[in-house]
């Protein structure tokens, strides 16, 4: 499993359950994911892009999730 | 309350943007504005500006003019006249299906424009012209 496949294994979680491995989240909480692990958890995107970016410079890795229920965009 | 005017194309409203990399190089962009487009992503960005993403945000699907899933990022823009500074999510993809008019490099839609206390459309001495009044 690559790295961003076990970012995503937690992202549905959090999007399904706003919960990984019995740790509850709030709506709008900002998880900062890296190698399959939370590494962050901050009230706005830019503190757990800082925490993630201080573990891992590289853009292209890990991911931060905002917990909310996925939507589809509409572009009309 | 402070108010950022952008002259409006024939045929479209448009914003000037600017965005921060990682490596704070900033980046102007015209960006053209549609209320109509809707959702958590506020943003959406052609593949060239994968540079900008700080960091990635699983994927979503979209419907409409741009069908499908999407990459997303995070991405921190700002209008400085207005002291505008947030970091949103942006839907990074082929531009091609939205026909946009030439030198517009992407779109803002509704969750970006309710960052401000109003936004619209008006017709001054010049022409049309679009606008963003701050909060503040």
């Amino acid at each position: 499993m690559s790295e961003k496949e076990r970012n995503l294994r937690i992202a549905e979680s959090i999007y399904k359950h706003f919960a990984w491995n019995d740790r509850k989240f709030q709506k709008g909480d900002c998880i900062a994911v890296l190698d399959g692990n939370i590494i962050a958890v901050a009230d706005n995107p830019d503190d757990a892009i800082a925490a993630l970016r201080a573990l891992d410079p590289d853009p292209k890795r890990g991911m931060v999730i905002e917990v909310s229920h996925p939507v589809v965009d509409v572009i009309r | 309350m402070p108010t950022e005017y952008f002259p409006s194309l024939e045929n479209a409203e448009v914003i000037q943007v600017e965005f921060l990399t990682l490596q704070e190089e900033v980046h102007s962009y015209k960006l053209l504005v549609d209320s109509g487009f809707t959702g958590s992503s506020s943003l959406i960005l052609g593949t060239d500006a994968a540079a900008l993403v700080r960091a990635e945000i699983p994927a979503t699907q979209t419907s409409g003019a741009l069908q499908g899933e999407q990459n997303r990022g995070w991405v921190t823009c700002r209008v400085p006249s207005l002291n505008f500074q947030c970091t949103l999510i942006a839907i990074i993809a082929d531009l091609a299906p939205l026909s946009l008019p030439p030198d517009v490099q992407g779109m803002a839609g509704l969750s970006f424009l309710r960052h401000f206390a109003r936004s619209g459309a008006e017709q001054g001495e010049d022409g049309w012209r679009f606008f963003l009044s701050d909060k503040s």
